[in-house]
């Protein structure tokens, strides 16, 4: 069976974007290791997602620079 | 820090009918206290949350459900059969909620329908904590522990959430 994937907790309303990929401010992060480029992870909000994504880059504030892949059930 | 809330001085909120708009369906309710809670400090530019911050549920002012469903469709979850919920500052009055006209800036980009944005205030960030952010696991926990039953009052006071119809 796969891992499950990180959580990135973000509000994807409004989610600014840099270079057609999605950015998440630090601070949200509640997993028990620190994220690294090339992680793949699942991104949600209090109702849209999870989506699959993979961090692509990470600000020295701890911005997350995410490319979002696909929607993943919420049963999966 | 990311986010900056200003109040809207050219605004008020004094019309217990005033209808607002709540994007999203909550159904994560921890995820959306999280949201909250890691943007509490922004809050501390607020009158009376100088110095803890707020934990603050964002809406819009509309006029009417059709106006609502016109804001979605503006967003990016307008073709996506988005939901949504209605209530009344009334309605957040009665759960003694303080209903501020913000406007909300992240990294120095005014958001999109500042012009209409108003913040549910829905606790004090709790006192005796280092910002979110800075705290570890089991710290956070024990946050969301003190205000998940209040924050999620206010969320479920957008219910029944509305269904608007893809594209």
């Amino acid at each position: 069976m796969d891992e499950p994937l990180s959580r990135v907790v973000a509000d994807l309303t409004f989610a600014p974007l840099r270079g057609g990929l999605a950015t998440v401010p630090p601070g949200i992060w509640e997993e028990d290791h620190d994220p690294v480029v090339g992680e793949r992870v699942a991104v949600s909000d209090g109702g849209a997602g999870p989506f699959a994504a993979v961090i692509t880059e990470i600000d020295p504030d701890g911005t997350l620079v995410l490319k979002v892949e696909a929607f993943i059930p919420a049963n999966a | 820090m990311n986010l900056v809330v200003e109040l809207r001085r050219d605004a008020r909120v004094d019309d217990d009918e005033q209808l607002l708009l709540r994007l999203n369906d909550d159904l994560d309710e921890v995820n959306v206290l999280r949201l909250a809670l890691a943007n509490a400090p922004a809050y501390r530019s607020l009158p009376g949350h100088e110095s803890t911050g707020a934990v603050a549920v964002s809406r819009f002012a509309v006029a009417s459900q059709l106006d609502a469903e016109i804001i979605i469709r503006g967003t990016r979850w307008g073709d996506l059969g988005a939901r949504y919920g209605l209530a009344t500052v009334r309605e957040l009055r009665a759960l003694g909620c303080e209903v501020v006209p913000t406007v909300i800036y992240e990294r120095g980009v005014r958001l999109p329908l500042s012009d209409r944005h108003v913040d549910v205030i829905a606790c004090p960030y709790p006192t005796g904590f280092a910002d979110y952010a800075a705290l570890t696991g089991s710290q956070r926990a024990e946050v969301r522990a003190l205000t998940q039953d209040r924050f999620s009052a206010v969320v479920r006071a957008f219910d029944p959430r509305h269904q608007i119809d893809g594209p």
